[in-house]
C-alpha cells in the first residue's frame, strides 16, 4: 500500500505538468472522447439548411455517374452507399479533386471523387494511410493495454514508408516500466486485442478542429500538446485532424483509412527501446499487417513478420535520437528467449 | 449400366454419344465448329461445347501445317461446312497462334438456360478474338502492399548477401 | 580306254603336285620376305610389327538388319494406364532381346519357329507358317504362324517373349497387302501351305520391305467374317470372282465415311516411336 501512494505520488509528480488533475485512463478517454461529440455536434450545427452539390465520380465503370448529395452532411462513404456494395466495403479511402480525403469526412462543395482501394493500379497513397491506421491502432491497444496505474503516453506517430517492412507508433512508458521487457506472451496479448478492435469493425471519424479545440481535448498530456502545435504550424489553414476510434481520439498527420475492419492479417511484432527522450524512455512498438483480400501465405507472412521484428529507422526525424547498436542486438536476441516474467501486471 | 461421363472416360470410351448416332453426332459438331470458326464466340450447351473443344483445337493443329497440306485441306473441308470459312482458318487463325502448341480455346460456364429445359450452357470461345474478355483479367499491380513488402524484403536481403560478399573478400 | 583314263589321272596328280611345290613356295618366300628385309635395316634393331589380329567373323548370328525398324509391341496402347509400367516391360523386352534374337519380321512374311516342347523328339518342335497377325503390347505381345498340314489347317500362337522359343527364322521377308491376314482361314488352301522344308530366301538389308501384291482367291460362302465389310478394308481378296457387284454395292452400307475426319480417333504415335526407338537402340547397343 505504501508502494503504491508512493507510485501515485511519483505520478502526481510527473504529470503536474499537465493542466489537470491526474485521472484514470478511462476517465480522460471519456473525456477526450465527450469533447469530441460535442465538436462534432457544433460542426454540424454549422448546415442547419440543406443544401445540394453534385459529385462527379470517377473510377472505372463509374464515368459519367453525377450524384446530387448534401452539402456538409454526406460523405464518401454515403456516396459509395448510392453505388454498390463493393464500393461500401473496399472503399478505404477517397481522392477529392485530386486530394486525398477521409471516407467519413463530409464533403463541403461539387467536387469530382475517386474511391480508391488497396486493388488500385498505384495504390500507393492507400497503402500509406494505411501503414498510418495500423500505427494508430496499435497506439490504441497500447494505450488500454496497461494497468490504470500505468500511464502510457502516445508520442507522434513515425511516418515509415511501406518497404520498411513494420509500421512504428513511439511510446512512453511510466518510469517504474523502464526495466520491463516484453515477452511474446505480452505482444501476443496486444495482438489479440488489436483483433478485436477489427473484430468490432468501428469507423475512425475525422473531425478538423481548431488548434484550441484540439488543446482542450488533450488537456491531460503535455506532449500531444506540443504535438497539436506542431501539426498547426506545419498545416496550411491552421487546423488539425482529431480522429476517433471508439472511444479512443488520435491526432494524425494525414488521412486514414475508413475502418477497422479493412485489417485482416494483424500482428504486433516486437517493442523496442528506443533511447532517453524528452519524455522519458522512448520504445517503438513494430507490428505487420495486410488488408482482407491481400492476404500473404503463411510462410511469406512469417518471412514478412520476422523482418518486422528489426527495428525501424525513421528516415528524417530519429537522427537525433539514433539508436545504439548494442540494443538493437540485445532486442533481437532477446525475442527468441523464453518468455521472461510478467513486469506489467 | 450407366456410368458418370468421368468414369466412362476411364474405361475408354472418350466420346460422348450424342445426338441421334455417330453420323448424326458429327455433322452436329461439325455445325457448330462452323459457327465457332465463323463467329469465335458461341453459346451452346455444355456437353457440346465440351465436345466441339477438342475438334476446334486439332482443327487449329491441322491448319498449322499449311494449305498446303493435303490431309489438314481435307480436314478444314470437312469440318467447316461453310468453305469461305477455309481461308479465314488458315490465314487468320493458324497465324495468330503460331507461338501457341496447345489451349486454343477457351470455355467458361454460364447459367442454364431459361428455356423450359433448363440446360447447362457454356460459351466456347477461340482466344485472341476482338470481343470483351470473358473473365475479368487479374490486374496485379507493383504497388500493392504485399508486393511493396516483398520489395522491401528482397532489397533487404540483396543488401544482406552484398555485405556478406564485401567481408568475406578482403 | 582304261590306260588313256590312268594316264590323264597322273597327269592330274603331277599336277597337283607341282601346285602344291608352287603354293609351298610362295607361302616360303612370303614368311621370309619381312624377316629378310627386317635384318637388312643398317645395324639398328629389327622393329616388332605385331601380326594382324584374325577377324572372327560369327556365322551363327544372322546378320543386323539397316532399317530403322520398331516391332509394334514396343508402342503402348492408346488407353489410359501407368507409363510406368510400359517402361518397366521396355527394359526387360531389351534384356531378353539382348539373349535371344528376335528377327524383324511383318505379317505376310514366312517364319519358322523352333520351340522347346518335352513331349517331342529332341525336345524341340519347329513350325514353319506365314505370319498372319501380330497382337498385343508389351512383353506379351504374340504372333500367329498360320500353315496348312494333310490338308488340315494349323494355327500356332507364339508369345514373342517366351523363355521357351529356341529359335525364329525369318524364311521369306515381305508384306502383304493387309495388315492382318485372319482371311486366309476363309481363302483356299493353297494360299496357306508352305513346306517345311523350305530354304531362306536371302533378303536385302536396307531398302524398302518387298510387298507381295498377291491377292487370293476364296472358298465359298459363309466366311468366318464378312471381309467385304468396309471396316476390314481388305485390299488382298479377289472378291470379284466370289461376289456380285450388288453385294459388293451392299457392304457399302456399313461404310462410315466420317470415320477418317474423326480426330478423336487419331493416334499419332510418330514421335512416340521415334524416342522408344531410340531408346530400344541404345539399350541393345550396351
Amino acid at each position: 500500500m505504501s508502494c503504491r501512494t508512493a507510485c501515485q505520488m511519483l505520478q502526481r509528480r510527473l504529470t503536474s505538468t499537465a493542466a489537470a488533475t491526474r485521472l484514470s485512463a478511462a476517465e480522460v478517454r471519456s473525456q477526450r472522447s465527450a469533447l469530441f461529440s460535442k465538436e462534432q455536434a457544433r460542426q454540424r450545427s454549422l448546415y442547419p439548411r440543406i443544401e445540394k452539390i453534385e459529385v462527379q465520380m470517377e473510377g472505372p465503370g463509374l464515368q459519367g455517374t453525377l450524384l446530387v448529395m448534401n452539402k456538409g452532411m454526406s460523405t464518401p462513404h454515403s456516396c459509395a452507399r448510392h453505388l454498390t456494395e463493393w464500393h461500401v466495403n473496399s472503399a478505404a479511402l477517397a481522392l477529392v479533386d485530386g486530394k486525398p480525403w477521409h471516407v467519413h469526412r463530409p464533403l463541403t462543395h461539387s467536387c469530382s471523387m475517386t474511391l480508391l482501394t488497396f486493388k488500385d493500379n498505384d495504390p500507393q497513397l492507400v497503402n500509406q494511410a494505411y501503414w498510418r491506421s495500423c500505427s494508430a491502432l496499435l497506439g490504441q491497444v497500447l494505450d488500454g493495454a496497461f494497468k490504470d496505474e500505468f500511464s502510457v503516453e502516445l508520442l507522434k506517430i513515425p511516418e515509415v514508408p511501406v518497404t520498411s517492412g513494420a509500421f512504428c507508433c513511439d511510446l512512453v512508458l511510466d518510469p517504474q516500466l523502464d526495466s520491463w521487457k516484453p515477452s511474446e506472451e505480452n505482444l501476443r496479448s496486444f495482438t489479440r486485442e488489436a483483433h478485436q478492435l477489427i473484430h468490432k469493425d468501428l469507423p475512425w471519424e475525422p473531425l478538423e478542429v481548431l488548434p484550441s479545440v484540439a488543446l482542450e481535448v488533450f488537456s491531460h498530456s503535455r506532449c500531444k500538446q506540443q504535438e497539436v502545435e506542431e501539426l498547426a504550424a506545419e498545416s496550411s489553414s491552421g487546423t488539425v485532424t482529431l480522429y476517433r476510434c471508439g472511444e479512443h481520439v488520435l491526432l494524425s498527420g494525414g488521412p486514414l483509412v475508413a475502418r477497422t475492419g479493412l485489417c485482416y492479417q494483424y500482428e504486433v511484432a516486437a517493442i523496442h527501446t528506443v533511447g532517453e527522450g524528452q519524455w522519458g524512455l522512448h520504445r517503438r512498438a513494430q507490428g505487420l499487417s495486410l488488408p482482407t483480400n491481400l492476404t500473404a501465405h503463411h510462410t511469406v507472412w512469417r518471412k514478412l513478420r520476422r523482418r518486422a521484428e528489426k527495428l525501424v529507422e525513421l528516415p528524417t526525424s530519429s537522427t537525433s535520437e539514433t539508436v545504439t547498436p548494442p540494443i538493437t542486438s540485445q532486442a533481437e536476441v532477446e525475442l527468441p528467449q523464453t518468455t521472461p516474467p510478467l513486469a506489467q501486471q | 449400366m450407366r456410368l458418370s461421363f468421368r468414369a466412362l472416360i476411364s474405361h475408354g470410351r472418350v466420346a460422348r454419344r450424342m445426338g441421334l448416332g455417330p453420323e448424326s453426332r458429327i455433322n452436329m459438331l461439325r455445325c457448330i465448329l462452323t459457327g465457332l470458326v465463323r463467329h469465335e464466340r458461341i453459346e451452346t450447351t455444355r456437353a457440346r461445347a465440351d465436345e466441339v473443344r477438342f475438334y476446334a483445337e486439332k482443327l487449329i493443329d491441322y491448319a498449322k501445317k499449311g494449305d498446303t497440306d493435303e490431309k489438314s485441306m481435307r480436314m478444314a473441308d470437312f469440318w467447316l461446312t461453310e468453305k469461305d470459312l477455309i481461308p479465314k482458318l488458315f490465314k487468320v487463325l493458324a497465324p495468330r497462334f503460331e507461338n501457341q502448341s496447345t489451349g486454343y480455346t477457351r470455355m467458361a460456364r454460364i447459367p442454364n438456360r431459361k428455356n423450359l429445359d433448363r440446360a447447362q450452357m457454356a460459351v466456347l470461345e477461340y482466344k485472341g478474338n476482338p470481343f470483351p474478355p470473358l473473365f475479368p483479367e487479374k490486374r496485379v499491380s507493383e504497388f500493392s502492399l504485399i508486393n511493396q513488402l516483398l520489395k522491401g524484403y528482397r532489397e533487404e536481403k540483396a543488401q544482406v548477401a552484398a555485405t556478406k560478399t564485401d567481408s568475406q573478400t578482403p | 580306254m582304261a590306260a588313256c583314263l590312268r594316264r590323264t589321272g597322273e597327269v592330274l596328280g603331277s599336277l597337283r603336285v607341282l601346285r602344291n611345290i608352287q603354293q609351298q613356295n610362295e607361302r616360303f618366300v612370303s614368311t621370309s620376305f619381312p624377316r629378310h628385309a627386317a635384318s637388312r635395316g643398317d645395324g639398328q634393331p629389327p622393329k616388332f610389327t605385331p601380326p594382324p589380329k584374325p577377324v572372327i567373323v560369327d556365322k551363327t548370328q544372322s546378320e543386323e538388319s539397316l532399317r530403322r525398324f520398331l516391332s509394334p509391341e514396343f508402342i503402348p496402347p492408346r488407353q489410359r494406364s501407368n507409363p510406368v509400367k510400359f517402361s518397366m516391360e521396355r527394359k526387360d523386352m531389351i534384356k531378353r532381346r539382348k539373349a535371344f534374337n528376335i528377327p524383324e519380321f511383318y505379317v505376310g512374311s514366312v517364319l519358322a519357329v523352333t520351340m522347346s516342347d518335352p513331349y517331342a523328339s529332341g525336345n524341340s518342335s519347329r513350325f514353319v507358317g506365314i505370319c498372319i497377325q501380330r497382337s498385343g503390347s508389351g512383353l506379351g505381345a504374340t504372333f500367329i504362324l498360320r500353315n496348312v498340314i494333310d490338308h488340315q489347317g494349323v494355327e500356332m500362337c507364339y508369345e514373342l517373349y517366351n523363355p521357351r522359343l529356341q529359335k525364329i527364322e525369318v524364311l521369306k521377308l515381305e508384306k502383304r497387302l493387309d495388315d492382318n491376314l485372319m482371311y486366309l482361314r476363309d481363302a483356299l488352301p493353297e494360299y496357306s501351305t508352305f513346306n517345311f522344308d523350305m530354304k531362306p530366301i536371302p533378303h536385302s538389308l536396307s531398302g524398302d520391305v518387298p510387298v507381295n501384291q498377291l491377292k487370293v482367291r476364296m472358298k465359298p460362302k459363309p466366311w468366318s467374317k464378312r471381309w467385304e465389310r468396309p471396316k476390314f478394308n481388305i485390299q488382298g481378296i479377289r472378291f470379284d470372282l466370289c461376289l456380285t457387284e450388288e453385294q459388293m454395292a451392299h457392304a457399302q452400307k456399313w461404310a462410315e465415311p466420317w470415320h477418317q475426319y474423326d480426330m478423336l480417333k487419331e493416334y499419332d504415335t510418330s514421335s512416340l516411336e521415334e524416342q522408344i526407338l531410340q531408346e530400344v537402340q541404345k539399350g541393345l547397343a550396351k
